[in-house]
């Protein structure tokens, strides 16, 4: 399961229904927004419904009628009986209850006017009339007026037991939907559900969670994938097993460019690295050199994809845009108060501070009183970061926002002058494929917009890769550190060769992906690079996270979340560097 | 309100509060200026029992806990108790052994010692509050592991040896943030006896805001107290940094209310414009909305 994109108009609103319900990290099906504009009041009531209710039972009874042909008429209608159930529930505990409904239902009479009935939410009659006198009693306004049925709805819509439980107003609200729509088809089949759609959805949006598997292509939206289906996946990861074939290469070619280093370079690296645990694989680091298809038919849809994503990343960021660039003020401010804690301050001559014995000389001679030194506000900076992010097909839900921290991570170190790569990696077809989407030396971020998720990620590998990438720079004498954005589960279609007496083959995954990982990282951090991880995974791999990188791991869920959790992790990781505080 | 009272206030065992005044009468005080007169006193009885006991025996304390706390209110109020004369040494990155200790100055005739901080409470018996103490560089903090342990000496070099006098206490203070940990050398915690501060009480909350505004409607006090522990809520879960969960920041809003703003409007002065995050702003102001009516003047607060 993986965590749904809130735009920040929506993370607003389910922040206000976190202040309602006080169950932070729960997620409600219904939000109140238009035009990324939340309703206060009405996010409110929805926290109040998680407060007061049980959240399971309420979401079954939404469900079970969210197949009807009429079902954004009865959430409207539903809502507004909630709205006058729980408001009366809570009322003796936030009195400001009475101001703030008080307000909405002037905001309501006041616009409805203006309003048509697809803004209204609904196409019923009787529930635009219902609504409306719900709203001007509330009001003071005078309700409009209503027929003998429409009665009937506003007086099943204003329920007050105040020692009802979730059952009792579960079954209200069936009442109501029963007597006043004459609906009762309350079935609980799959089929029935139906995602969010219509009118409603520009109000009450219902966020709907998916599912994302991997595939062993490029292609994993289900509309490509179902041209090429799982089928296909199979024989690939099957021609893996007997090794990789030229087709696999012209692949990999065509779909992430040239591999940047030379052919020596990359024996070099395969001959080290391909071995044992990784005998089946291969080895490709790549730019962000946009590919052309070479010939490859599957390649052509994976460009027009990848161009899709990029643009994805480019939206999301510039919808996102005061989040974002705040979130990189917001690190880069934290990172100069963690670096200036942990570099060396250089020294400035004062008047008062460590004698300087060889400087003594001048007070008697030149009458200097400057001859004592204390430490200065500059500090001395020899810091190298490099990122790795998993692009593996599991990402696939949260591609725009990894992108997105990745570029807040690169900005607000660029902005502590200190030097930073970022790479991301995947697995295909038994190529583990490193992509530099920013070096060292480019002060341009926009590279790492070409973040795209697919593939499998055998991280034990990538990490290596990485690693051995990184070791050039060691010459510099600067202190170097190496973060990992993951979902901790390591995964490879590509299989595990037999080892000692075993003679079968084992998939890259679970344990022996989590061993393979935690002896790369181990590797890593013997050669003298600190190493951490920023796990962006569901709760599931936190075991997995905290095995691998111990302590030297935070959980970030959003980009406002980085600044606090990445400094808190860089500095935690200078801490435990001891030639950081020499 | 005198130590004595704070110190029945408190509500520690009686034989500790009588050795508490044994301590008093002990140790005369030759700085009585430097003595804390805390304006609020810090609520909760555990925390005050654990904090004297240690003093007592002779150990120095660190307070670790998240933002309000009460950590700064806590070591004020113990000097007060104790009426010992307080240094407060604020850490941060470029804290060195010689701002702590002390420097080498010219006096316009020859190179001489010009005492720190630490020194000086050292050599008066004073209570040193180190303030965020895990700013430092832990190097830094090295000079004062001889001062803090059973040796209780500092050793300037090129000057003196001198003995910490046996009533000075050092009292560290250290944000344990919610987002995660700033590690502290071991060398360094084992110097001092270590209490983590536990979020203020519900009940202690009232008491504290009814002791500085007993006039306080009590339906709005409930709304204010539920206020603060939504802000902490908010923050425990990273919604919103630590800033907005600021104590003093909504007594003092409830100061500005006195003087003629709307309760909205001075929540919003004291805890939400602390941030300058517009975003963070924003949904610092929505659990302020959903839990105080903006337009609450001060008649209707204190009415």
């Amino acid at each position: 399961m993986v965590e749904r994109h809130y735009s920040q108009g929506e993370k607003r609103a389910l922040n206000i229904v976190w202040d309602a319900s006080g169950k932070y990290g729960t997620y409600p099906p219904f939000l109140a927004v238009r035009r990324d504009e939340p309703s206060f009041y009405m996010n409110l009531v929805i926290g109040l419904s998680q407060k007061w209710l049980d959240t399971d039972e309420l979401n079954s009874f939404f469900l079970s009628y969210s197949g009807a042909s009429k079902a954004d008429d009865y959430d409207a209608v539903v809502w507004l009986c909630l709205e006058n159930w729980l408001y009366h529930k809570e009322f003796p505990y936030r009195p400001v209850m009475k101001t703030l409904r008080a307000e909405y239902a002037h905001d309501f009479c006041e616009n409805e006017g203006s309003l048509s009935r697809q803004q209204m939410m609904v196409n019923d009659t009787s529930v635009i009339a219902v609504t409306r006198a719900h709203w001007a009693v509330i009001a003071g306004e005078k309700s409009p007026h209503l027929s003998p049925h429409e009665k009937k709805i506003l007086s099943l819509v204003e329920y007050q037991d105040e020692n009802a439980d979730t059952p009792d107003v579960v079954e209200h609200l069936k009442i109501l939907l029963m007597d006043g729509f004459h609906f009762s088809d309350f079935r609980m089949d799959a089929d029935h559900v139906k995602a969010a759609a219509g009118p409603m959805k520009d109000f009450l949006s219902v966020l709907m969670r998916h599912e994302y598997r991997h595939v062993d292509s490029l292609l994993n939206r289900q509309d490509i994938v179902s041209d090429y289906g799982v089928g296909g996946s199979g024989s690939i990861r099957d021609k893996h097993v007997s090794g990789r074939s030229d087709a696999d290469t012209d692949y990999i070619k065509a779909c992430f460019g040239p591999c940047i280093l030379s052919d020596k370079e990359m024996k070099m690296l395969k001959n080290e690295l391909c071995k044992g645990t990784h005998e089946l694989c291969d080895l490709w680091v790549a730019g962000t050199h946009k590919p052309s298809d070479g010939g490859v038919s599957e390649a052509a849809l994976v460009d027009e994809q990848t161009k899709t994503q990029i643009d994805k990343n480019r939206d999301f960021y510039k919808k996102n845009f005061t989040l974002i660039e705040g979130a990189v003020k917001k690190l880069s401010s934290e990172l100069e108060s963690v670096l200036s804690a942990f570099m060396e301050p250089l020294p400035v001559q004062t008047k008062a501070g460590r004698l300087i014995a060889e400087k003594a000389w001048r007070m008697p001679v030149l009458d200097d009183t400057e001859i004592f030194e204390k430490p200065g506000d500059e500090v001395e900076s020899s810091l190298t970061v490099d990122l790795l992010l998993d692009a593996s097909a599991s990402r696939s839900a949260a591609q725009e926002q990894i992108a997105s921290q990745a570029y807040v991570i690169a900005k607000a170190l660029e902005g502590v002058h200190i030097r930073c790569r970022i790479m991301d990696f995947h697995s295909l077809r038994g190529y583990t494929v490193l992509q530099i989407l920013k070096s060292y030396e480019s002060n341009d971020e926009r590279g790492i917009f070409q973040y795209s998720a697919a593939g499998w990620n055998r991280d034990g590998l990538a990490i290596s890769l990485a690693g051995r990438l990184m070791e050039p720079d060691a010459g510099q004498g600067g202190n170097r550190i190496f973060l990992i954005m993951t979902d901790a589960n390591p995964s490879d279609s590509t299989k595990v060769p037999p080892e000692g007496k075993d003679v079968f083959m084992h998939g890259y995954g679970g344990e022996t992906g989590l061993s393979d990982t935690e002896k790369s990282i181990k590797k890593l951090r013997e050669s003298g690079t600190v190493c951490g991880a920023i796990f962006t995974g569901p709760d599931l791999y936190v075991k997995n996270a905290k095995r691998l990188y111990g302590e030297n791991f935070v959980r970030v869920k959003r980009v406002e979340d980085l600044a606090g959790g990445v400094s808190d992790l860089l500095q935690q990781l200078l801490v435990k560097d001891r030639n950081f505080s020499k | 309100m005198t130590a004595d009272g704070m110190l029945a206030e408190a509500g520690l065992p009686s034989d500790m509060i009588k050795k508490v005044k044994e301590f008093r009468t002990k140790y005369d005080c030759d700085d009585e200026d430097r003595i804390p007169s805390p304006d609020h006193i810090y609520y909760g009885p555990e925390v005050w029992k654990r904090a004297v006991a240690a003093l007592l025996s002779g150990e120095n304390l660190l307070l670790t806990g998240p933002k309000a706390t009460g950590k700064n209110v806590l070591a004020d109020c113990l000097a007060f108790v104790f009426g010992r004369p307080q240094w407060n040494v604020s850490f941060h990155a470029n804290v060195d052994a010689a701002y702590l200790i002390g420097t080498d100055t010219y006096d316009g005739q020859k190179v001489v010692f010009r005492p720190g901080p630490v020194y000086e409470c050292a050599m008066h018996g004073g209570f040193g509050v180190l303030d965020e103490i895990n700013m430092a560089k832990n190097e830094a903090m090295a000079v004062l592991h001889s001062t803090l342990d059973f040796r209780r000496i500092i050793d300037v070099p090129g000057y003196e040896r001198i003995h910490v006098s046996p009533a000075a206490r050092f009292i560290g203070t250290m944000n344990y943030g919610y987002a995660g940990t700033r590690e502290l050398n071991e060398a360094l915690v084992s110097r001092f006896a270590v209490l983590r501060m536990p979020l203020i009480e519900k009940a202690d909350l009232k008491k504290l805001i009814d002791a500085s505004y007993p006039a306080i409607n009590a339906d709005i006090e409930s709304q204010f107290i539920e206020l603060f522990y939504e802000l902490q809520d908010k923050a425990s879960h990273s919604e919103v940094s630590e800033r907005s969960v600021d104590l003093r920041g909504m007594l003092d809003a409830l100061k500005l209310v006195r003087n003629g703003l709307s309760l909205g409007e001075a929540l919003r002065m004291t805890i939400a414009d602390k941030s300058f995050d517009t975003y963070e702003e924003q949904l610092i102001h929505d659990v302020i909305k959903a839990r105080i009516p903006e337009e609450l003047t001060s008649k209707e607060v204190f009415g």
